[in-house]
């Protein structure tokens, strides 16, 4: 039954070249449809029954493709990617403040360098602007109804902005730290051999480690659970397109997670080496945790590539 | 209404305030397209049943206004659902359409009246 209605719903807007305004309305319509022919069969209708009497009922939709503009157009099929649905007013509003609070981070740090030539003063002024504006366009744009996926639930586009900005804030201020008054006059001459393995390094160290295994910590649970948004349209469409020529990108949701877990992996990594090099002095070895993640990268390679 | 059970609905009437009586159930809680359609079925004691086609006409024509906006729900099993939720303007164009439709209904019945 299901079959029969998802391609009579197809079969009604076939007319139509399809634009992701069509795209959408034909989900929307057949997410309805299947749930009255669902309901219909509940009150003691056979599937035949309800299936013939929802498809009748769709007749006259054809017109409405027409009435919302949805006529057909030439456009090549490039414009699916770049041609955005207009934006609601809360992303609107969004993108606009988040724009508004990196423009006036930068105004701010521009300010700062001109006041002093203390680096760390620098860094910590532009820090907070870089981490929240980060934070910010992360969950706006997961969050975001684009023509080929669907937005991300609101919760877990929280998380992954959380993870952004935690990551870049611990990064920033703890580089800010770190570079406390350092000025950038002597920075060629500057004995930077003394200056890691002092305490001050040390602090600095711990200020980046706590924000930035939290944040590496829910990007991974994100990437463990990450769900299919890809839209039904575009799953077949990649299907039937890419199907020969990509074969690997059939898996949208696998793939989103192999891509976030490899940068689990290099975050990890790099940061791994920065918390041994500046905690312990300990570069020379320490160099070898990015021999580690090569073999965790070629591990998640052979246990992704292994599920198929 | 009670009392004229045995009346008919008359259906080009209804239709000419299908954008209405949409805004009105939107005033209560956001909703899909097959739960207004449902909603109207019920409430009517289905004596009504709004087409298919008169909704979605409807939900375009109100999404173009600015009286609604609408966006995807949480389902991952079977399709996603449209939700319709209703904007300020969309308020205050059904609150302007109630008063309207009171002030009609009193001038039929009284030209009406025998």
């Amino acid at each position: 039954m299901e079959d029969r209605i998802k391609s009579a719903a197809a079969e009604l807007f076939a007319g139509y070249e399809e634009t992701p305004q069509l795209n959408d309305f034909r989900e929307e319509v057949t997410a309805n449809t299947l749930e009255r022919a669902r309901d219909l069969i509940e009150k003691g209708m056979g599937e035949d029954e309800a299936a013939a009497k929802v498809i009748a009922e769709l007749g006259d939709l054809a017109e409405i493709a027409e009435l919302a503009g949805m006529k057909k157009r030439r456009e090549i099929i490039s414009g699916f990617f770049s041609q955005n649905k207009p934006l609601d007013k809360f992303h609107a509003v969004g993108y606009a403040a988040v724009t508004a609070v990196a423009i006036i981070g930068i105004i701010a740090t521009l300010f700062a360098w001109g006041k002093t030539d203390n680096l760390g003063t620098i860094l910590m002024t532009a820090a907070p602007f870089i981490a929240i504006s980060a934070a910010a366009y992360t969950y706006l744009g997961l969050t975001q109804d684009s023509p080929s996926v669907y937005p991300m639930k609101k919760e877990k586009g929280l998380l992954f902005a959380l993870a952004v900005g935690l990551i870049s804030a611990g990064i920033l201020f703890g580089a800010g730290e770190f570079m406390a008054g350092i000025s950038t006059a002597n920075l060629k001459n500057y004995d930077w051999g003394k200056h890691v393995k002092s305490e001050q390094a040390l602090h600095a160290g711990r200020t980046v480690a706590l924000p930035v295994v939290i944040g590496t910590a829910v990007l991974i649970y994100l990437g463990l659970t990450m769900e299919d948004r890809q839209k039904p349209w575009f799953k077949r469409w990649v299907d039937k397109e890419l199907s020969e020529q990509f074969a690997e990108n059939e898996k949208f949701a696998e793939n989103e997670r192999f891509g976030l877990l490899s940068g689990v992996i290099w975050i990890s990594a790099a940061s791994l080496y920065m918390f041994i090099g500046f905690v312990f002095g300990a570069w020379h070895p320490g160099w070898l945790v990015f021999m580690a993640a090569v073999t965790a990268q070629l591990l998640l390679q052979f246990a992704t590539s292994g599920k198929k | 209404m009670s009392e004229e059970e045995t009346g008919r609905i008359s259906s080009d009437l209804l239709r000419g305030h299908t954008d209405t009586i949409i805004l009105q159930l939107l005033s209560k809680k956001d909703r899909y397209g097959y739960e207004v359609r449902k909603a109207i079925t019920e409430k009517t004691g289905e004596r009504y049943e709004l087409k298919e086609a008169t909704l979605y006409a409807s939900f375009k024509r109100l999404e173009q206004d600015g009286a609604i906006a609408s966006y995807w729900g949480d389902e991952t099993r079977g399709g996603r659902r449209r939700y319709y939720t209703i904007t300020e303007k969309g308020l205050d164009l059904l609150k302007r359409n109630k008063i309207d439709w009171c002030f009609t209904a009193k001038i039929i019945s009284a030209l009406l009246e025998e």
